[in-house]
């Protein structure tokens, strides 16, 4: 069982309280009279066994341009890999940085195994950079690439700053590269279905609840934006469990998508199998 | 008179789950050196609890089912939204009423440097919101 889709900040294993602060103030809290304390490594271990959660994908942004902190960069990735085999490690780059391909090959010598972008977050727009060479380059590492998509809690970010026709653009031009749509790309969830149904090389992670709790928004989303029929039968090989783990208990959204009324095997395609696919893809490069 | 605190961190298992400290605090009171006086343990969180009661494993289940009972999971409770403090929403209001339905201390008295407790009194540490890293201290207090 897999959390495709985590963001392990915070972390006393990496950075110091100083530099998440920084993080914090950009990611989660401007002026928040109850910042972030510091978690370990034995924490979110106990928390992955609690919810019966055997790997979690570690998605860095390399968002130091304009942040002036990365909320993870890849060799801190690569270091709180080292700290635990359940940790699967993917890479970020920055498209407008001149180091970018050369970003890319280190990420990928250092046995990282996919690309997360968050456009919005990194100050570039997708559509100013879709002829850009590092797409062939993660083409021939086989890499997936997640893109956030839609609505987002970082303060100063517009939901409108990865926007899907973006990633429908990019899924054409680049066949062979897998596309990951972040959070249902929500609220253009049956947008994101949509082009999940109709390019073979689109996926959507179901991470993150906006309102009330994630068992309620998980039922609003399957009962109110698209339909358990959907889930069932025309995108369940394209949805693929995450949390976006620290906004949301990864414990908490696997426990609220366990409970939609689809069948053990679509579960099974959700929890584990379409993850595994596109990493496999990934490792065989 | 001297104030002795201890402090402790733990990374608990499970979401709710009663955790018996009761030698810790023993160990405490022996360690402080106090003759007479009291001691309190108290919770540093909002989801945690410090409570006392007997030890016995079914008394913590029906403890931690009937706090459930009282406090449910999918209730229907106001604090379901967005925290921009937290940049997420908010779903723990459960473990905040359990809570204060158990409280966030316990005192014991000290004599001839003996805790002062019933003989079926443990101290527990119940964490209602977890698994996560959870900190306590134990202060004691007294004359040498």
């Amino acid at each position: 069982m897999m959390d495709f889709h985590t963001h392990l900040i915070f972390m006393k294993e990496v950075k110091d309280k100083e530099r998440w602060d920084k993080v914090g103030k950009y990611f989660i809290y401007p002026d928040s009279k109850y910042p972030f304390g510091t978690r370990s490594m034995a924490e979110i271990e106990a928390r992955m066994d609690f919810g019966g959660i055997d790997r979690i994908v570690v998605l860095p942004v390399d968002c130091e341009r304009i942040r002036g902190e990365a909320l993870l960069t890849n060799e801190e990735v690569k270091l709180l890999c080292g700290h635990s085999q359940r940790l699967i490690g993917f890479a970020s780059v920055d498209p407008v940085k001149a180091t970018v391909l050369d970003d890319l090959a280190d990420a990928n010598a250092m046995g990282l195994v996919g690309l997360k972008l968050d456009p919005g977050l990194q100050g570039f727009r997708l559509s100013d950079h879709l002829d850009h060479p590092m797409w062939k380059m993660v083409e021939g590492f086989h890499w997936p690439v997640v893109l956030h998509s839609g609505f987002t809690f970082a303060p100063g970010v517009t939901m409108y700053g990865s926007k899907l026709e973006e990633i429908e653009q990019l899924a054409l031009r680049y066949p062979g590269i897998n596309f990951v749509v972040a959070h249902w790309a929500f609220p253009w969830v049956m947008e994101s279905v949509l082009i999940a149904i109709k390019n073979p090389n689109v996926f959507i992670d179901v991470s993150m609840a906006y309102f009330d709790n994630p068992r309620t928004y998980s039922k609003f989303i399957l009962e109110k934006m698209i339909s358990p029929s959907i889930a069932e039968k025309s995108v369940r090989e394209k949805l693929i469990f995450g949390s976006n783990y620290p906004r949301v208990r990864m414990e908490s959204l696997k426990s609220a998508y366990e409970a939609w009324p689809i069948s053990d095997k679509a579960k099974r395609y959700l929890f584990e199998d379409n993850a595994a696919r596109l990493l496999n893809t990934a490792h065989r490069g | 008179m001297i104030f002795k605190l201890f402090d402790f961190k733990i990374v608990t298992r499970s979401h709710c789950e009663m955790i018996n400290i009761t030698e810790q605090v023993r160990k405490c009171v022996e360690e402080a050196g106090v003759k007479n006086g009291f001691l309190h343990v108290m919770s540093k969180h909002t989801t945690v609890s410090v409570v006392v009661n007997e030890g016995f494993p079914c008394v913590e289940e029906d403890i931690v089912r009937h706090l459930e009972k009282l406090a449910p999971e999918d209730g229907d409770y106001i604090h379901n939204h967005y925290l921009p403090s937290d940049g997420c929403i908010a779903y723990n209001a459960p473990a905040h009423l359990k809570s204060i339905l158990t409280g966030y201390f316990a005192y014991a008295p000290i004599e001839e440097k003996v805790l002062k407790i019933g003989s079926r009194m443990e101290f527990y540490l119940v964490e209602l919101d977890g698994p996560k890293t959870r900190g306590y201290t134990i202060q004691v207090c007294g004359e040498q």
